[in-house]
């Protein structure tokens, strides 16, 4: 086979960000030429040229990149996933945002997590909520944790978890908001009655119109499963489900801007977060 | 079925997600009469939300009048709705083309090359006759964009036509162009073509310099390796990617592996430099195409602590490349030390696999 020139891993990418929204930098070189090399095989292709050409110009349905996709990001969910932007969240994103309600008189706060899978993202939010917000409890604050699949739901509302999706949560967070039973965790009852769990096809335009007064979403490495004209209608319901001065988080590979460039593009330190203006 | 009053009317609602979902319920109803509707609104839409929705749905409607309103929105004086009708095209596809190939032969330079950035998603026998009358258009700008589509696009049928414009234009933008087009849609004509009109590689100033490292990453052969390998020592560092990224294309396509020891020094010389990490990863890789003796191999084996990841991974890459004896021990040893899930990964040999 062939071996991918940089050059090619670079138009590759750019079709890949065109596409999925999801951005690789010249260190992922080895990343993504590893996966491209197992659709290449897959597909009895011997020169990356003709990959990518294929990709380009002859995937019209989606379907190649479609299958990159799968390869190239993982479904794997776990508990503070994505630590980065987690900070921007909670160092940033949220005090300022409360501030801001605070010094109006107001006392709601709505955060969504959008295609919630089995609920860790929502319970990883709620514990950070309660850590740096600790007057969250006599607030009106909601976490909504949606999702289209009803078996997942069922695992958020069982708020239980094995050794991998907690892997990553800090020892102190542990202690607070979650419960060792065997080999599996449990989140405590104060933490899982800030989230609001609701069945929710993000496709569903009637449904999605429901969705407001929020001033945060969260929907992480979701959207690269959608088409372009599907991504960016989500999107501007995700523009019209927040307050002014709500923040949206997609993946930190996603690029929001490619999508719409509707939302104000701010930076917190080492941390690019998108602002509804 | 018309489209519903009370979706035309929000068009005009105070509120922004009013109108931006009336242009995304325009879009789903899939009608040729909400072209006129959507183009009438665009008019006197003051937010840019909404009338990037207005413009996106085009795409959604499945009719000539969707494409025809694209096009004429290719000459709007906002960038942002000229940029949306491209992508509009671009989805369009073939069907486009049509409509394109009358506008090129119409409009002015700036509406053609919005034209050939459209056709530069589109791949299409029909496309041929645009780029013909690109090629040959008063403007650099526009011949340029088309070489590039050309490329990208691997149109074959262009191949002597870019020869000769290479041949005699003086225009350095689009002598580059001309070669990159050739790397991509070329043979070794076209090299010996390259070559007259640039006998002297090392003379080249970097701009035509990098595309030309591409012409002949594509199309050279055995006898390009020392020279382009010798370009590591005479040009500035931040040209050693375009270097060695024609180094490793011309390597790679070589039955024979080539003796490389004076060539490993300048590579090592990469490594140590302290460069960019893809220009040190591609270092590595050229490795391992080359005959590279002891020497080189200790190097590899000296690359597998580097603090850059991609160092490492291309040391392992190298050296299953070049069939490092005893490499499974050499891993075994490293284990302890390496905590990166890619490196143990690559180490390991495992097939990507996806949970």
């Amino acid at each position: 086979m062939t071996e991918i020139t940089a050059e090619q891993f670079q138009r590759l990418s750019q079709q890949i960000y065109q596409k999925l929204g999801l951005h690789f930098d010249s260190k992922k070189i080895y990343f993504l030429k590893k996966r491209v090399e197992k659709r290449m095989a897959a597909l009895g292709i011997d020169n990356p040229q003709d990959y990518i050409f294929m990709v380009c110009y002859a995937d019209g349905t989606g379907k190649e990149m479609q299958a990159l996709a799968n390869l190239v990001t993982t479904n794997e969910t776990y508990m503070f996933r994505e630590y980065d932007q987690l900070q921007a969240f909670a160092n940033h994103c949220l005090p300022e945002l409360l501030s801001n309600k605070q010094a109006r008189g107001e006392r709601k706060l709505r955060i969504w997590s959008a295609g919630c899978s089995s609920g860790e993202e929502p319970y990883t939010l709620a514990m950070i909520l309660q850590e740096v917000f600790p007057q969250a409890q006599s607030w009106d604050c909601e976490i909504v944790a949606t999702d289209i699949d009803q078996n997942m739901l069922a695992h958020v509302a069982a708020a239980r978890y094995g050794a991998r999706s907690v892997a990553d949560v800090p020892d102190e967070f542990k202690d607070k908001y979650l419960i060792e039973d065997g080999d599996e965790w449990v989140v405590r009852k104060r933490t899982t009655s800030l989230v609001k769990i609701k069945h929710l096809n993000l496709h569903d335009r009637a449904a999605m119109k429901e969705m407001r007064g929020f001033d945060f979403v969260f929907c992480r490495n979701v959207l690269i499963y959608f088409d372009d004209l599907s991504r960016k209608a989500v999107v501007d319901h995700f523009y019209s489900s927040l307050n002014p001065g709500g923040f949206i988080f997609l993946g930190h590979s996603e690029s929001v801007s490619r999508v719409t460039t509707a939302f104000k593009l701010r930076r917190f330190e080492n941390h690019l977060v998108y602002m509804k203006g | 079925m018309s489209i519903p009053l009370d979706v035309i009317g929000n068009l005009s609602s105070a509120e922004e997600s009013d109108r931006m979902e009336a242009a995304h319920e325009i879009g789903y109803l899939n009608l040729a009469e909400g072209v006129g509707i959507l183009l009438e609104h665009l008019k006197e839409e003051k937010s840019r939300l909404v009338r990037s929705a207005m413009v996106h749905n085009l795409i959604r409607i499945e009719h000539e009048e969707a494409i025809r309103a694209a096009v004429s929105l290719l000459g709007s004086e906002d960038a942002q709705i000229r940029n949306q009708a491209v992508e509009v095209l671009r989805h369009k596809g073939s069907q486009s083309i049509p409509h394109l190939l009358e506008s090129m032969q119409t409009g002015n330079s700036s509406l053609r090359k919005m034209i050939l950035d459209a056709m530069s998603q589109i791949s299409s026998t029909g496309a041929c006759p645009i780029y013909e009358i690109a090629l040959g258009d008063a403007d650099p700008n526009v011949v340029i964009t088309a070489l590039e589509n050309v490329g990208v696009s691997r149109c074959v049928g262009f191949q002597q036509e870019i020869e000769a414009l290479l041949s005699r234009t003086v225009h350095p933008m689009m002598a580059g162009a001309c070669l990159e087009a050739l790397s991509a849609v070329g043979d070794a004509n076209s090299l010996r073509v390259i070559r007259e009109r640039f006998p002297v590689m090392a003379d080249l100033p970097d701009f035509i310099l990098v595309a030309y490292l591409k012409a002949i990453g594509s199309l050279g052969g055995s006898d390009d390796v020392e020279p382009v390998g010798e370009l590591l020592s005479s040009r500035r560092p931040s040209l050693h990617v375009a270097i060695l990224n024609s180094l490793v294309a011309l390597l790679h396509r070589l039955s024979v592996r080539p003796e490389g020891s004076s060539l490993v020094v300048k590579l090592e010389e990469v490594l140590s430099g302290g460069g960019e990490p893809m220009a040190r990863y591609l270092a590595v890789r050229a490795m391992g195409f080359l005959a590279i003796g002891e020497s080189g191999l200790r190097l590899l084996h000296h690359c597998l602590a580097d603090p850059e990841k991609l160092v490492r991974l291309g040391a392992i890459e190298s050296l299953r490349e070049l069939g490092a004896q005893d490499l499974p021990h050499l891993f075994e040893s490293l284990l302890a030390t390496e905590s990166d899930p890619e490196v143990l990964q690559a180490m390991a040999g495992e097939q990507i696999s996806h949970d």
